[in-house]
């Protein structure tokens, strides 16, 4: 039984590592900020992932990938993460869209976008959210009919649309028929962001501006051959983009990263309360491993048949750790970490951490609802 | 990344599973507890039959995963019997060393002590190795059943090297045992009990308990099973192992306060095994030490030593 990297994991991660230094400023990597400047530099450094193959890493060769193992795209995905997710708004490309329009594409929808995903140059954005279906996606209402023409128009709302402002591509979920059940007569269709009747507001947040956006759809026309997969049959591809983003993010390895910046400013630090903030990180350090390790056990059943278990306790693990580690480095740091400024002491990154880590047990279900998965799991078996 | 357990482990395990529920599973323990004279009579020779006692946990990676899965089987009937005191003897000394027990500078009482042979006490900070003897006899008490007042001898010149990292090894293993056969009656419970005319199943904070107590479970699960194969390739530091015994502390409370809750009144009497597999393992989820001392000591190696991750921390680093 090992844990450990294989000698070309370790050789992976120190070439994402070398490129990171090389292309990012340490500016970029210290702060989640979403603007123009950052997605300008997200998009260049896209497309240097791109060169090297590095994007669409975890792809099949037959699309332009490099048919990486499941322990070589994780190693990717922590190094990534860990360093700000410079891939910025690509990573939903590369991870999800990617997969699905390979599995329920047209040769025609496939030869438009993969490439295009793979050359770094699309950026999509997940219209699933809408005001009354959160975590109950299957209620979204947001309506495409069809036309005499055969063509559809949609009308509705979606929010906490990531990216939508940069975004050229949506990947759309829409009532297309009311069936027995509300999984029953929803269709997913790719749509150009630019198309007239779309319109996309910011929500300014606590993560900062850009994160958050609603999207408006005003008598918006869809092409039949922007359907992927089949008309009503969504759900089937919304199931299988959920299962892609399972494991989620590799939110242990920027808490890992963290707290190894912790650990030298607690050291530094003496006086009352010093003592028992060391015991607060390497308390979180144990929590960081075991973190990772329960992310591990998904992956490694995920590869030994092909069906990644109930992962909810990993992630809720890992989310509950995020937040945490930001609260200690709050702590930590003390009156001075709230101060925003990249030149200030510790760049800055503390309150940034902090605030981004507030939507780490939102985003891609919530807590509540991993609880509910891990319990079900717990009483129904699988 | 090999996760998979060796087929002779499970098997392993099978068997010990098998001898043990044939001797009355938790039931052993239940009578062991009112008349511990029987330890001797109705454990040691099935204990020694299915080869047990001769397990090295540092000889090949699968003797060290079938003691693991031995521990689990144990942990899961609180078989009584001192195996992970027993198999924490480095293989070479066992001719001389039956038992070796974790302190931490000192040490009231240690399990089993009663059952004769030789006990050593090694000292989880100095590394000194100590003769330890039984002082008075055994007095029954819940959270150590088989405890026994005891005291620490002369220093005494015996290699113990790997058996700290070994025994918390062990103990997280047998504790899972006993975790996993809590979970596994709550949620029984949790699936069978009606209130209000549904299961307590479908109600949203029991849910909540169960998915609390799973993640406390296999949070445990995975560091034991990281730790133990660290372990097999020589590589477990003293960091790891305390992090694993901070871990033991930490998911023992809160599986078992979990589980507790979710039974209600039913968990907490003695004919429910759940209050005995509590009681049970208090002793190796609190001796040598608490888990605030625990911890105390993971910042001092820490500072000495550093502890590995994705982005290991570095000991003599400062910002």
């Amino acid at each position: 039984m090992t844990f450990d990297d294989t000698e070309e994991i370790v050789q992976l991660r120190q070439r994402i590592r070398e490129i990171i230094t090389t292309d990012l400023s340490p500016d970029f990597l210290r702060r989640f900020v979403v603007d123009e400047q950052w997605q300008e530099t997200a998009t260049m450094f896209c497309k240097r992932l791109a060169r090297e193959r590095l994007l669409t890493f975890a792809w099949p060769e037959e699309y332009g990938g490099a048919g990486a193992s499941i322990w070589e795209q994780t190693a990717l995905r922590e190094e990534f993460w860990a360093h700000h997710e410079p891939r910025g708004a690509q990573y939903m490309g590369v991870n999800w869209v990617g997969p699905a329009i390979m599995h329920f594409g047209t040769p025609k929808q496939q030869h438009q976008h993969l490439p295009a995903i793979a050359a770094g140059d699309e950026v999509w954005c997940q219209g699933f959210s809408e005001p009354d279906a959160g975590s109950d996606l299957a209620s979204l209402k947001l309506s495409a009919a069809r036309q005499p023409d055969g063509r559809f128009l949609a009308n509705g709302q979606k929010i906490w649309t990531s990216y939508a402002g940069f975004a050229n591509w949506c990947f759309l979920t829409a009532r297309t028929s009311v069936g027995s059940r509300k999984q029953q007569g929803i269709t997913v269709f790719l749509v150009p962001m630019n198309r007239a009747g779309i319109s996309v507001r910011p929500i300014d947040s606590i993560m900062g501006p850009n994160h958050l956006n609603e999207v408006f759809f005003d008598d918006v026309v869809l092409e039949p051959e922007e359907i992927l997969g089949e008309l009503d049959m969504g759900w089937a591809v919304i199931e299988l983009v959920l299962r892609h983003e399972r494991v989620g993010i590799a939110r242990y390895a920027r808490s890992d990263k963290i707290l190894g910046d912790l650990w030298k400013i607690v050291q530094a630090t003496d006086g009352a309360g010093a003592s028992e903030l060391r015991g607060r990180v390497a308390q979180a350090l144990v929590r960081a491993r075991i973190a990772r390790l329960l992310s591990y056990r998904t992956l490694a059943s995920s590869e030994s048949d092909g069906t990644p278990p109930q992962p909810s306790v990993a992630r809720i693990a890992s989310t509950l750790l995020d937040q945490h580690v930001a609260e200690l480095a709050m702590d930590s740091v003390g009156g001075s970490a709230l101060d925003p400024d990249p030149e200030a002491w510790h760049g800055g990154w503390v309150e940034d951490a902090w605030r981004y880590a507030k939507s780490a047990t939102i985003a891609s279900g919530t807590t509540e609802i991993q609880r509910l998965l891990a319990s079900r799991s717990l009483v129904n078996g699988g | 990344m090999e996760r998979l357990w060796p087929d002779e482990a499970l098997d392993f395990e099978a068997a010990v599973v098998g001898a043990l529920s044939r001797l009355g599973g938790v039931e052993l323990a239940r009578r062991c507890e009112a008349q511990p004279e029987l330890r001797d009579v109705e454990l040691r020779s099935a204990l020694s039959e299915l080869g047990l006692f001769d397990l090295d946990v540092h000889g090949s990676a699968v003797e060290a995963a079938a003691a693991a899965c031995a521990m689990l089987a144990a942990g899961a009937v609180a078989c009584p019997w001192p195996l992970v005191q027993q198999l924490s003897v480095p293989a070479a000394i066992r001719d001389r060393v039956d038992r070796v027990y974790l302190s931490d500078r000192e040490l009231g009482r240690a399990e089993h002590l009663d059952l004769g042979g030789r006990a050593v006490a090694l000292d989880v900070v100095s590394g000194e190795v100590r003769d330890l003897a039984a002082f008075g006899s055994a007095v029954h008490a819940p959270l150590d059943p088989f405890g026994v007042p005891c005291e620490l001898g002369s220093l005494v010149d015996e290699e113990l090297n790997g058996s700290v990292g070994a025994h918390v090894v062990l103990a997280a293993f047998w504790v899972l045992g006993a975790l996993g056969r809590a979970r596994d009656l709550a949620v029984e419970y949790a699936k069978e009990r009606r209130q209000f005319g549904t299961r307590i199943a479908d109600f949203g904070a029991i849910q909540w308990h169960l998915s609390d107590l799973a993640l406390a479970h296999d949070s445990l699960w995975e560091l034991a099973s990281f730790s133990l194969g660290r372990m097999g390739d020589g590589r477990l530091l003293p960091a790891d192992s305390l992090a694993l015994q901070l871990t033991i502390a930490e998911s023992a409370r809160a599986v078992m306060n979990h589980a507790h809750q979710v039974l209600g009144a039913i968990g907490l009497c003695e004919e429910h095994d759940v209050t005995l597999l509590d009681r049970h393992i208090q002793p190796l989820v609190r001796r040598p030490c608490g888990a605030s001392r625990i911890l105390g000591l993971l910042v001092d190696e820490i500072s000495r030593s550093g502890f590995d991750s994705l982005y290991p921390v570095d000991a003599t680093a400062t910002a």
